[in-house]
């Protein structure tokens, strides 16, 4: 893997309008097609992050990201945020509008979801959703991908298979990713570095770069699991000590 | 793309329900024509009488020319007060200084009676065609925009952020996730704005217009002509199905897909 940097942000000092500060600083530099976790307490502002990288808050000089020469973003929400009227195959077309649809029934068939391509959303459960969502994810072929606790609301099996896919296809199309999570099992089992933030205004308190793991159940993850707990007890509810 | 496959179920469904609104328009000239013969009343001509004046003032008289008249001047008025009403409404919705600027004149719109905006233009503008357009349309225009007002105020806000992420055009942005979000409030615009518009035009034409549908209608009220009131009744009943069948049905059905 190359450590060059596809992704640099600097946010300092970032709050909305004249409110208190959501983030105090975080500087980071992101090498190509690494994924990186961030976790953090409830509220402490991991999705106010993501959103600053995004660019959903354009005029805020609190915020410089600076992306690869050949920046193509995609970003997947904690709800899936698919257009109720129109279909899952119109929904991925809708991102990438000269795609040729042999590119996105091939998507959909990595996330297996190539029987449901002309189903509406309101008749898909919610782990296609997510899946439906990720493939309109990978249908722009993201140099960087967002993620903000995408699969936070399924049940163990169907989450597991989504983060497969989810790697499957970063693997596949060479992605840089930052991914937030409240989940430490999934943070160890997905990241290449793992950030810990504080609470608002959040800054990175700890970072920890965990070894890969088969699956999210293996050993391997409770050992790192009750490492870092026992090293830093009170580092997922956002305190260093 | 695949199409969506149409249940036997989903057949029977609307085979039942077209049978049940047939059977209920059935029973509703059944229940007319006995009451007529009960009441043997010149004044409550029978639905077999009213049919035979429908087929005297179609072929004899001018009831083809007179709908298409006010077809015409309802389509136009309709298209006008449409567009103006939703770009009003929208810009309401979404932009806060325009609602604040607007909002009087909305609300003075609304409370203004549809007569006293009729007989001002036919006094300012002149007893023309175009005096006639007017008054419906800023009679309607009002409606629209409030209905549209509260269309463009209940637009995701995350839709328009995925929009902003993956970079969708400002024309697709518009076409797949802004106005698709509207058109509810644009189907309940129109229907409601037809209906408002079919009326105010009929008073239009009674009071300054020389042929049309109201112009007809008070003539034979001058002739105690009910049967003819009647027929005319019909006619337009008929183009309102119509329009209804060949317009709003397929528009309700695209606006409810995946709903």
């Amino acid at each position: 893997m190359d450590d060059k940097p596809a992704l640099s942000i600097n946010i300092n000092q970032f709050a909305f309008d004249h409110d208190k500060y959501v983030i105090e600083h975080i500087e980071l530099a992101v090498p190509e097609q690494q994924l990186v976790c961030i976790i953090g307490p409830s509220g402490c502002g991991k999705s106010s992050f993501l959103n600053c990288v995004a660019g959903l808050y354009p005029n805020n000089n609190a915020i410089h990201v600076e992306y690869p020469n050949e920046k193509r973003l995609a970003y997947i929400f904690q709800e899936p945020r698919l257009l109720p009227w129109l279909n899952v195959y119109d929904n991925i077309a809708l991102v990438t509008p000269n795609e040729v649809p042999e590119q996105i029934y091939q998507l959909l068939a990595d996330v297996g979801l190539a029987e449901h391509s002309h189903c509406y959303p309101s008749t898909l459960s919610g782990g296609m959703q997510r899946r439906a969502s990720i493939a309109r994810a990978f249908a722009v072929k993201p140099t960087i991908l967002l993620l903000d606790e995408p699969f936070v609301s399924l049940d163990a099996p169907t989450a597991q298979q989504c983060r497969d896919v989810l790697l499957k296809l970063a693997k596949l199309h060479r992605t840089t990713i930052l991914f937030v999570t409240h989940d430490l099992s999934e943070a160890l089992y997905l990241a290449d570095n793992v950030l810990f933030l504080s609470h608002r205004p959040s800054r990175i308190v700890h970072q920890y770069q965990p070894t890969r793991s088969s699956s999210i159940e293996d050993n391997n993850i409770s050992e790192m699991k009750a490492a870092i707990l026992q090293s830093h007890p009170n580092i997922l509810s956002g305190s260093t000590t | 793309m695949a199409k969506s496959t149409v249940s036997s179920a989903q057949v029977s469904l609307v085979a039942r329900t077209t049978l049940i609104k047939i059977s209920v328009f059935l029973c509703l000239l059944i229940g007319w024509q006995l009451l007529a013969m009960g009441l043997d009343s010149p004044d409550f001509p029978s639905f077999i009488n009213t049919l035979a004046a429908f087929h005297y003032h179609a072929s004899q008289g001018d009831l083809l020319n007179n709908v298409f008249i006010t077809v015409t001047r309802v389509g136009i008025s309709f298209t006008l007060a449409m567009l103006l009403g939703s770009v009003m409404g929208i810009l309401m919705g979404a932009r806060a200084w325009f609602n604040i600027i607007t909002d009087s004149v909305l609300i003075i719109l609304l409370n203004i009676p549809a007569l006293v905006v009729i007989i001002l233009s036919y006094i300012w503008i002149g007893l023309v065609e175009a005096a006639a357009i007017t008054a419906v349309v800023i009679n309607k225009i009002p409606t629209v925009a409030v209905m549209l007002r509260e269309g463009a105020r209940t637009t995701d806000p995350k839709l328009t952020e995925l929009a902003r992420v993956y970079n969708i055009s400002w024309f697709r942005y518009l076409r797949y996730i802004y106005l698709p979000q509207l058109y509810p409030f644009l189907l309940a615009a129109a229907r409601n704005g037809l209906s408002l518009i079919w009326k105010i035009v009929l008073v239009v034409e009674l009071l300054g217009r020389s042929d049309g549908v109201g112009f007809a209608l008070h003539s034979m009220f001058q002739f105690f002509d009910i049967a003819g009131i009647l027929a005319y009744t019909m006619a337009f009943i008929t183009v309102v199905f119509l329009i209804e069948l060949v317009c709003f049905k397929p528009f309700d059905k695209r606006v409810q897909r995946g709903r």
